[in-house]
């Protein structure tokens, strides 16, 4: 790539496990940081242990889970409670911009990596803490996954229909995929702030904190009105038909919303004006959300003769919202707008193979980002003790044979 | 923090997020309504149920921080007045259907030949191109046209929408985050650029374990499992039922899981629950090649266990055990969250034509140096009308009345 990326130059360290950490990193790396990735062969983070592995067979360099969070940085495997692992680790330190963690809240204090600590080694460092509640307060002692702060966060609450009890989307706990875009952004804005000031600073990043916002209205009904807002599922106070409904094939759906009279009137000539639509029942939305049981079930009468595609089809081109229910089989393999803007990239990665990746919704005119695989474990072990941290072979091979990078 | 900026706010709904959250990081974020104020608006709940464009809490929760301008944009006046500020702006968001700017003369190229530092950012349904970019999309449709409402609902039931106007939050926060990433590119190279930001390639990317790991390394499509998790081999249980509500809790193998499996288990022997499990070796439980019946075996007494008790209790439970367990909170538990509250998050506003002032979610994050927060509530209709048209771009009260009297502001 002849262009710089906007973040080309900057240099951070990344001492971080599972997603909220590493995802954070990575946005970095794909825009053009050079981030090098802190692990350890004796205990390696829980990336480079979940399944599924290449052909099932486990190995730290197998896991498509890791390659996913993790790329375009560079593996660095030493032994941070060795004091020369110690050293190497202040020399990284001293030679990047960004520190960023995920371990677990007070256990950088305890190894005596603390931000004070850290400052004393490079004055104007910007440390990034990352965790589920915060680096204190009463219930740090929680922590947790993903969706401990999904729970926490009022997000689960929500996660269901009226009459049923909370549901889990799979193994996709959002708030591990939000939360790395608000620790970026705080990297961002602190890199700015140094940049005009030339001080470093301190941020403790937690996921629970940024999602209590994507509620904002439900919250400000509890504040303002002293109300707990029920869940309603897939329906919509202001929308009529708004559900999703079942359609010809096995498990097949597709989605409808209808908010304004003219989308009603599109609707409704979609579905060749039968004389129900005329009905006073479904004349206005007030009416429709009043029947809306009935309303539900004549529209399935009708979509269940067509597949979802056929149903979105027809929709949108009357100008009804409408989409479908896809699975990742449809995504993959079917969902032209994803092979016409290349939403899933193909990576390489020595040892998984080729492997599809998703790349950031959004594309940028002037600074793509330039996605690359995941790091093997220690694979930049050569190039940052000798490129970055400046010592001979030598002395690698001493600190190899110690057993401090392994 | 990102000030002496200015973005100038075209959203819809769906972009409402992106210019709240640069504003917490101290941008001026001005919204533009058309005259007579947005119809989001008249999106409720409202401030003591009295229905009002001024009363909206929706418009409240997603516009706060910003100030707020009534332009018409459809008139060719109005576009003349929107390019004065581009002139002087360095964000310009947008949400309007692809190409619709175009047919204005305001898309990025007649901006950028304005003002080349400008960075543009277009929230649409599917993306500017392709041939999905003409259809339309809500919340709901971005959801399931990105996959992940295929994840939540019971086997064979409704797909469920996950919590509302999460796809719109979520767009709203990739497109403020590409919008900080170009403007670290503009301080370094002076060049803006132009950002298309798809809100069904936002679920796609937020559904991390489907692609790849569920289709291309099993082949299989994970479904709607209720509260159940499919974890490539076996399902475990995410959420539980307990005394006076719902907890979330998740077993896990291997080391991750070896100390608060063994912490658990004094638990469960403490309420007589522990049964066949007293003869697990925790260091030596793992999820490969293990079986349904043996995590059935393991969740049932788990599951008697916290029906016995409380959110509350459980909570205290898991701080004095060291177990992960969370409860299912609603709004008014998060309202009241030790955590939270511990952390002063909560920041009040005031609203003085309601003569009120109310607690609203707070920082983004802690920071040594910086606030990302909310600033005060959200613009009046055409609040700053006289503080930008006059005071910045210098019309006077004549050419004012009669710009209002075409219904151009």
């Amino acid at each position: 790539m002849d262009k710089r990326l906007p973040f080309e130059g900057v240099k951070v360290v990344e001492w971080t496990q599972a997603i909220n950490g590493p995802w954070t990193g990575a946005w970095f790396s794909d825009f053009g940081a050079e981030v090098i990735k802190i692990e350890s062969t004796k205990f390696p983070e829980m990336g480079r242990v979940s399944s599924p592995y290449k052909d099932n067979i486990p190995g730290p360099n197998r896991s498509v889970t890791f390659n996913t969070f993790n790329t375009g940085k560079k593996s660095f495997t030493v032994d941070l409670k060795h004091p020369r692992g110690r050293e190497l680790f202040m020399g990284l330190v001293q030679w990047a911009d960004i520190v960023l963690q995920n371990q677990r809240p007070g256990l950088m204090k305890k190894m005596g990596f603390g931000y004070e600590e850290l400052r004393k080694v490079k004055e104007d460092i910007i440390v990034m803490d990352i965790s589920i509640m915060g680096q204190e307060g009463p219930l740090v002692g929680v922590g947790g996954w993903g969706s401990n702060s999904m729970a926490q966060s009022g997000q689960f609450y929500y996660y269901r229909f009226p009459d049923s009890g909370p549901l889990s989307p799979g193994f996709t706990a959002v708030p591990d995929a939000i939360g790395p875009m608000y620790a970026a952004m705080a990297g961002i804005a602190a890199l700015d702030y140094k940049r005009q000031t030339g001080k470093g600073q301190y941020l403790d990043i937690s996921q629970l904190e940024p999602m209590v916002h994507f509620l904002g209205p439900a919250v400000l009904n509890y504040t303002m009105n002293n109300r707990i807002q029920p869940p309603i599922g897939s329906r919509d106070p202001d929308a009529a038909p708004h559900n999703a409904f079942r359609c010809r094939g096995d498990d097949r759906w597709c989605v409808i919303a209808v908010f304004t009279d003219q989308e009603w009137q599109a609707f409704c000539r979609v579905l060749g004006n039968p004389e129900w639509t005329q009905s006073a029942k479904f004349a206005t939305l007030s009416s429709r959300k009043e029947n809306e049981s009935e309303l539900e079930e004549r529209i399935s009468q009708w979509t269940m003769q067509y597949t979802p595609r056929e149903v979105m089809t027809m929709m949108q081109e009357a100008g009804v919202p409408a989409g479908v229910v896809q699975n990742v089989e449809d995504i993959v393999d079917f969902d032209p707008q994803v092979k016409a803007r290349e939403l899933l990239l193909t990576l390489h990665h020595e040892v998984v193979g080729d492997y599809l990746h998703t790349r950031w919704p959004f594309i940028m005119s002037n600074t793509p980002p330039d996605i690359k695989t995941g790091p093997l474990m220690g694979e930049h072990n050569h190039y940052i003790c000798t490129e970055i941290l400046g010592m001979s072979d030598e002395e690698f091979v001493e600190l190899i044979n110690e057993e401090v990078v392994a | 923090m990102l000030s002496g900026l200015r973005a100038l706010d075209l959203t819809s709904e769906a972009g409402f997020f992106c210019g709240k959250l640069l504003a917490y990081f101290g941008i001026d974020v001005i919204k533009i309504e058309p005259p007579g104020g947005d119809p989001a608006r008249n999106i409720g709940p409202f401030y003591h149920d009295i229905p009002d464009p001024e009363r909206s809490l929706y418009w409240f929760a997603f516009n706060d921080s910003k100030k707020g301008i009534t332009l018409n944009i459809e008139a060719p006046e109005g576009q003349d007045i929107f390019k004065k500020l581009v002139a002087k702006a360095d964000f310009v968001i947008e949400s309007s259907p692809a190409g619709h700017m175009e047919r204005l003369g305001l898309g990025y190229r007649e901006l950028s030949a304005i003002n080349p530092r400008i960075i543009m950012t277009s929230i649409s349904p599917f993306g500017q191109t392709g041939p999905y970019r003409d259809y339309k999309a809500t919340d709901l449709v971005a959801m399931a046209m990105g996959g992940i409402m295929s994840l939540t609902g019971v086997p064979g039931g409704v797909p469920c929408r996950l919590s509302p106007y999460h796809t719109y939050c979520l767009a709203g926060t990739n497109a403020a985050l590409a919008s900080m990433i170009a403007y670290h590119h503009r301080t370094r190279s002076g060049e803006g650029q132009y950002i298309d930001l798809s809100l069904a390639e936002c679920t796609t990317r937020e559904d991390y374990y489907e692609v790849p790991v569920s289709w291309e390394f099993g082949h299989y499509n994970a479904g709607r499992n209720g509260d159940l998790m499919f974890r490539y081999n076996v399902y475990t249980r995410t959420i539980w039922p307990c005394k006076d509500g719902h907890v979330t809790w998740s077993l896990f193998g291997g080391t991750i899981g070896a100390e608060e499996n063994k912490q658990l288990s004094k638990f469960l022997e403490e309420e007589g629950l522990l049964g066949k499990l007293k003869d697990i070796d925790w260091d030596k439980f793992g999820f490969d090649g293990i079986t349904q019946e043996k995590i059935d075996e393991i969740e049932e007494p788990v599951s008697e266990l916290f029906k016995r008790f409380t959110k509350k209790e459980l909570e205290d439970e898991s701080l004095k055990r060291g177990l992960r367990i969370s409860p299912v909170s609603d709004v008014k538990d998060l309202y009241e969250s030790r955590q939270l509250q511990f952390r002063n998050y909560w920041k009040t506003i005031e609203h003085p034509e309601l003569s009120d002032a109310v607690p609203y979610p707070g920082q983004l994050f802690q920071s040594s140096e910086m606030k990302a927060e909310p600033r005060h509530r959200a613009p009046l209709i055409g609040e700053h009308n006289q503080e930008i048209y006059q005071g910045e771009l210098g019309f006077d009260s004549n050419t004012i009345a009669v710009l209002k009297e075409k219904g151009v502001i």
